[in-house]
């Protein structure tokens, strides 16, 4: 088996890629979590009779923002793949 | 490289080299005698020569300046047989050493061969040819051997980078499913949310109604976050840190800790037989994940049987030989009385997305992360089915008993 200096660099940028990979995977829980914390606070004010009608429609932009943010992150993710397909041909 | 490095150099560039040598002996006559034996000045080069009576002023001077060689007497006034060797070779492994041995303890000699000597000359056969041709040997054979050490180390870490590439290739095709997995529950987490939105603006919002809406939402939220969290643990780089030495009970306990009450509440009937004596080199809260995902296969598996028969899922754990004998595998038996699976699904079960599961129930990432973390852990996994009878996981990982392993 030689390693020759290409191949090197494709090692190199496939272990990166792994990284950023796992990163981007690790972020995605946050804006998650974001939302699940928001729903389940909403739940609970509904179920104890003592919603604030007046904040509700920006507590739901916030979990649409945060579903936003979600749908960046995933297209980065894909563009991550791509360009790291595109590495290998 | 080889050659050049080992057979070619000691003709060539050793050509008045001088080689340092530190002789270690405690008798003043065989010390000078060694130093006669050594002293002319031959064609090769010469020697240059420090002597030590004991191994404290020994080790003292391998600290202090840089020796080609020892030459090694065992028995010294501070120190007897194999306990010298060990105390030199151990503070200066880099440095090749020759023992000096009497004819009535040759064995010992051998033994130090064993521990990494490079050669041992019996006193009383010791002539000039013989020890300068020892010398050199020794001193080309120790550089050689470090050179194999070294490509191999390097050949270790090429194989390492070389499976991170197949896994790479295997993540890409992943996680172009994984993004589109994710995409379903969040365009539902906005369709709750217009849903929600709209009504409030036209006032016919109720807290009923939107009790159930986010509750649907936090399911989605659920069911991604446990992809999420699998491919996290997909496209971990595969740890080559050293692994500890665990009890194989504790993967196995801490997943049933998570699992057990819920197999209970299903009426699924546990049996262990469990061997609390057997050990193996790992990392505990992933081999718990492997065996969680390997049950919550059988506890699915079962399931669809409620009505046919007494639920039973078995989890063993013994020793196995392996088919060449040469290797002790510690395995993790777990075995279910369910469905089955069909011969022609056996490999495919481990696929990633793969899943018999109805769409929105199971990620299908399950079985395909449990090989992955056996993989790391240098072991395999092995299906054994027969349809609507049951399945048999068998998880092969290098390990053995307690003292086996200490």
């Amino acid at each position: 088996m030689t390693i020759t200096t290409d191949n090197k660099q494709i090692l190199y940028h496939a272990a990166k890629s792994t990284d950023e990979l796992r990163r981007l995977f690790h972020d995605l829980r946050q804006p998650l979590n974001a939302i699940s914390v928001i729903a389940q606070e909403l739940r609970l004010d509904a179920n104890k009779d003592r919603l604030d009608t007046e904040s509700l429609p920006r507590r739901m932009k916030e979990i649409e923002s945060a579903v936003g943010e979600l749908i960046n992150q995933l297209d980065q993710l894909r563009d991550v793949v791509k360009s790291n397909t595109a590495d290998d041909g | 490289v080889f050659v050049k490095r080992g057979r070619l150099d000691m003709t060539a560039s050793n050509h008045q080299e001088t080689i340092r040598v530190l002789l270690v002996e405690d008798s003043p006559s065989v010390a000078l005698q060694i130093r006669t034996l050594l002293g002319d000045d031959s064609p090769e080069g010469s020697f240059a020569l420090a002597g030590a009576g004991n191994l404290a002023t020994a080790l003292e001077l391998a600290r202090q300046s840089a020796f080609d060689l020892i030459l090694l007497d065992l028995g010294l006034p501070d120190s007897q047989g194999l306990d010298t060797f060990v105390e030199v070779h151990g503070k200066v492994p880099h440095i090749p050493i020759i023992v000096f041995t009497g004819l009535d303890d040759e064995h010992l000699a051998m033994e130090t061969l064993r521990m990494g000597a490079q050669d041992y000359i019996v006193k009383r056969d010791v002539d000039a040819r013989i020890l300068k041709r020892a010398i050199r040997y020794s001193i080309e054979r120790k550089k050689l051997v470090a050179e194999l050490e070294q490509s191999k180390h390097e050949l270790a870490q090429k194989t390492i980078r070389l499976i991170q590439i197949e896994k790479m290739t295997a993540l890409g095709e992943l996680t172009a499913g994984v993004a589109h997995e994710l995409n379903q529950p969040l365009n539902a987490i906005k369709i709750i949310c217009d849903d929600i939105l709209r009504d409030i603006a036209n006032n016919r919002f109720s807290p009923t109604q939107l009790d159930g809406s986010l509750g649907e939402a936090i399911g989605e939220i659920d069911r991604m976050a446990e992809i999420i969290d699998h491919m996290a643990v997909y496209s971990r780089r595969p740890t080559y840190l050293p692994m500890k030495l665990i009890n194989s009970a504790v993967p196995i306990n801490g997943a049933l800790k998570l699992l057990g009450q819920q197999l209970r509440n299903s009426e699924i009937e546990i049996v262990r037989e469990i061997d609390e004596n057997l050990c193996l080199l790992g990392d505990a809260p992933r081999l718990e994940q492997a065996l969680l995902n390997i049950i919550v296969n059988a506890r699915d598996a079962v399931i669809p049987h409620k009505h046919k028969t007494k639920m039973r899922i078995t989890l063993k754990t013994y020793l196995n030989g392996g088919d060449d004998q040469e290797r002790t595998y510690l395995v993790y038996e777990v075995g279910d009385n369910g469905v089955g699976i069909p011969e022609p699904l056996k490999e495919k079960i481990f696929d990633p997305f793969y899943t018999r599961k109805e769409p929105g129930e199971g990620t299908g990432l399950g079985l395909s992360v449990a090989r992955q973390i056996v993989k790391e852990h240098g072991g395999r996994i092995e299906v054994d089915s027969t349809e609507g009878q049951g399945s048999t996981f068998t998880v092969l990982l290098p390990g053995g008993t307690k003292q086996q392993l200490t």
